[in-house]
Formats: C-alpha cells, sequence, structure tokens
C-alpha cells in the first residue's frame, strides 16, 4: 500500500475513532444514534475490508460490493434522521420534506422500473458501479431537496446537525462524482479520483469532528412554539398579497 | 439513471450545501428569508412624492437653465432616488414572504401546491422589481410616471396587508399565551 493510500485510509479510521469516542463522552450518540451507527458500520466495514484482503483475497470483492450497499443502505437513514431531527419543531415543514423526498424515492423508483422494462437485459449489463451511482444520486438528490426546504423555510440549524449535513452531503456529493466518472473518464482522471474521494471523506470526517466535538441544542425546541395559524388562512392572505403586487407590476410592465 | 443527472445532482448539492454553508456562517439566524441585516424602516412615501418622482414637471424647469451639466445631474440624482424606491419595495415584498415563511412552517397542514405557487409568485415578483430597476436605468424615471405610480399603489396595498398580517399574528400569540 503506498503512503498517502495509507494516511488516508488510517486517517480515516482514526478520525472514526475519535467521532466514536467523542459521542460516548458528550451522549451526543443517543441525539444522534443512525448517525453513530453509520460511522461504527464504515469504521467496521474498513477492517473488515482489511482482513477479507489479506486472508480471503477472493471474497474481497464480494465483501467489498456488499458493505458498499449496506453504507449507501445506513445512509438513507442518515438522512432520514437529519429530516427528522430538523423538522422536528416544524410540522408543516416535515409534512413538505416527506412528500418531497417520497416524490425524489418514486421518481427514482419509476425511471428504474422504466429502463428495465425497455430494456429487459439492462439487470443483467447494469455494473455495481451503476446501481451504487443510481442509488449515490438519489440520495444527492434527496439531500438537495431537503437543503433547499431548508434554506426556503429559514430552518435555523444546531452546530452539530449542521455539521452532519455538511459533512455527509460533501461526501455524497463527491461520491457521485466519482461514480458518474468512474468509468468515461480517463485513467489519469480515475487516478487523481481515487485520491480525491477517499480524502473527501477524511474531510467530511474532520468537518464532523469539529462541529460534534461539543453537543449543542436545536436552537428551537417543539416547546417554545407559539404561532399556530390555519395554514389556508396564511396561504391565502400572502396570496391575495403577491397576488396585487403581481397585478401592479404586470400593468407597468405593459405600458 | 443518465450520467448528466448524477454530475447535475452532485453540482445542485454542493451549491445548496454552499449556500446553507455561507447562511449559516454569516448569522446563525440568517436565511434566505429571515433579515440578515437590519432592516432599515423608512418612512413611507405619499403619493404626491411618488407622482413628482417620476413627473416630467422637474425636468422641463431643469432644462430652461439650457445647461448640460445641471440636467445631467438632476437626471443622476433621480435615477438613483428612483431606484432607491423600487427596492424598497421589493424589500416590503420580500417581508411579506419572510413573514409568510415564518408562519407557515409551524403550519399542521403545510400544501406543497399552495406552497410552490406562492414561492412562484414570489421569485415573479423579484424578477418584475428587477425589471423595473433596469428600465429606469435605460429609459430614466421621468419617462416610467404611470409605472411609478402603479408601483406606488402596489407598496401601500403591500404595506395595509403586512400590518393585517401583523395585526392577525399578535392577536393569535395574545390568544395563546
Amino acid at each position: 500500500m503506498r503512503m498517502l493510500d495509507y494516511s488516508i485510509w488510517s486517517g480515516s479510521i482514526a478520525l472514526e475513532i475519535l467521532l466514536l469516542y467523542r459521542s460516548f463522552r458528550t451522549r451526543l450518540r443517543s441525539y444522534y444514534p443512525v448517525f453513530f451507527i453509520y460511522i461504527f458500520f464504515v469504521l467496521t466495514q474498513s477492517l473488515l475490508r482489511l482482513i477479507v484482503y489479506h486472508y480471503q483475497s477472493r471474497l474481497y470483492t464480494y465483501t467489498y460490493w456488499l458493505t458498499e450497499f449496506l453504507g449507501v443502505a445506513i445512509g438513507c437513514a442518515v438522512v432520514f434522521e437529519i429530516y427528522r431531527v430538523a423538522l422536528a419543531s416544524y410540522p408543516g415543514t416535515a409534512r413538505m420534506a416527506r412528500r418531497l423526498l417520497a416524490l425524489v424515492f418514486v421518481g427514482a423508483l419509476a425511471k428504474a422500473i422504466a429502463d428495465a422494462t425497455n430494456d429487459p437485459r439492462w439487470w443483467a449489463e447494469a455494473t455495481t458501479i451503476d446501481i451504487e451511482r443510481a442509488m449515490r444520486t438519489v440520495q444527492a438528490l434527496a439531500i438537495a431537496a431537503l437543503v433547499a426546504l431548508f434554506l426556503v423555510y429559514s430552518i435555523p440549524f444546531g452546530r452539530n446537525l449542521k455539521g452532519i449535513l455538511l459533512g455527509y452531503g460533501l461526501f455524497i456529493g463527491a461520491s457521485v462524482m466519482w461514480f458518474a466518472f468512474a468509468q468515461s473518464g480517463g485513467d489519469r482522471f480515475r487516478y487523481f479520483w481515487s485520491y480525491l474521494n477517499p480524502a473527501s471523506y477524511d474531510l467530511a470526517l474532520c468537518l464532523w469532528v469539529v462541529y460534534l466535538w461539543s453537543p449543542q441544542q436545536q436552537p428551537e425546541a417543539l416547546a417554545t412554539v407559539r404561532i399556530e395559524e390555519q395554514y389556508q388562512q396564511i396561504a391565502t392572505r400572502t396570496r391575495r398579497r403577491l397576488a396585487d403586487a403581481r397585478g401592479y407590476l404586470g400593468k407597468v410592465m405593459d405600458r | 439513471m443518465p450520467i448528466t443527472l448524477s454530475i447535475v445532482s452532485g453540482v445542485v448539492l454542493t451549491i445548496f450545501l454552499w449556500r446553507l454553508w455561507k447562511n449559516t456562517h454569516l448569522s446563525e439566524a440568517g436565511l434566505p428569508f429571515e433579515a440578515a441585516l437590519p432592516y432599515e424602516v423608512m418612512a413611507p412615501c405619499t403619493g404626491e412624492f411618488v407622482s413628482a418622482l417620476f413627473s416630467s414637471r422637474d425636468l422641463e424647469f431643469v432644462s430652461q437653465f439650457n445647461s448640460e451639466p445641471l440636467k445631467e445631474l438632476f437626471l443622476k440624482e433621480r435615477k438613483a432616488v428612483a431606484r432607491a424606491w423600487v427596492r424598497s419595495t421589493a424589500r416590503d415584498v420580500h417581508q411579506v414572504m419572510q413573514e409568510h415563511v415564518r408562519i407557515s412552517r409551524r403550519s399542521q397542514d403545510l400544501e406543497i401546491g399552495t406552497e410552490t405557487g406562492i414561492y412562484a409568485r414570489y421569485v415573479a415578483l423579484q424578477a418584475a422589481c428587477g425589471f423595473l430597476m433596469l428600465s429606469i436605468g435605460l429609459a430614466g424615471p421621468v419617462r416610467l410616471r404611470h409605472l411609478s405610480l402603479y408601483v406606488y399603489r402596489l407598496s401601500e396595498r403591500l404595506d395595509h396587508a403586512h400590518s393585517a398580517l401583523k395585526a392577525a399574528m399578535e392577536t393569535k400569540e395574545f390568544q395563546d399565551a
């Protein structure tokens, strides 16, 4: 194993152990259980792959892809945890997020079914990279939809949750790019990305260590919510005001 | 799944995360509709003032002196005032949306279709204000008198509506307390 490979690999192991240690010290593991299960999974996955590589190298490919897909599945649960914690005080926005996420997942499923129906050989011909790229893309879209919603509705973030979201988003974004160019990119690209992709995970781990070093509560707990108006009332009022504005500006532009 | 979609999703995600990081670093609560910078409340302009601001009478008066530098200075100043006024109108529309977001995000029965429609209208209005700013820059405020009066009426209505919404919110808070 070359020096740089080894540094990236051992760096991620060290950061994961540090993160898990801090999660026990700060009790953050009880606030974000799925996230820390994910970190624990990635740590054991790395060690398992190393052991298999050294002692049962013929099983390495199977172990690699099996653990990789398990990682994607737990990653989806991390996205769900981000949604659950961030929107705990905002039932309306949570409802919207559920619909948006359902739209993304149903859209992806429909696309997959359509592809498989149009070309029955698709499943047989699709490589593991193709399948993981598709899954990572769906994850990226789901996170992007969530972040857009958080931005539009000005959802306040605690430091810890912000760190989880930024780190995981960064890792997913880099993975999607890696899988997109893995087959079409040239050898030099693959060489470059073979370092950059794991390094992006190390960067995400650094972010997590910094943001999750000490616990910080979400800015608004459910108990503090005071205003609760009927949505239809609010929406009608806002729509009327915006329609008035549009009417005037429209007339202005006609002239 | 097409590779283009993967690339686009990666890029979009990166942009959104960058926005999130930037917003939360500039101000912990400062997000798109939250007033990140202190909102300077300007006294509302009267209809007469707006009418005079965009009328050609002042330009005709200045033109009588047959001084090009004076005329240029006058037009420059008028453009600046007109732009400030449109900016303030855009800020009013922004505030309507800000209030809406602040209240609606906690509603139990938020509807995706209605919300999307409202957001689309908000974007269209902000674009319209941008267009007005451009028109003032190109044609000058003097030729936009009718336009300005419409915008004035709009801002007045928005102001009334904003006050009504605020009052409704305060009543609700009072009832809940």
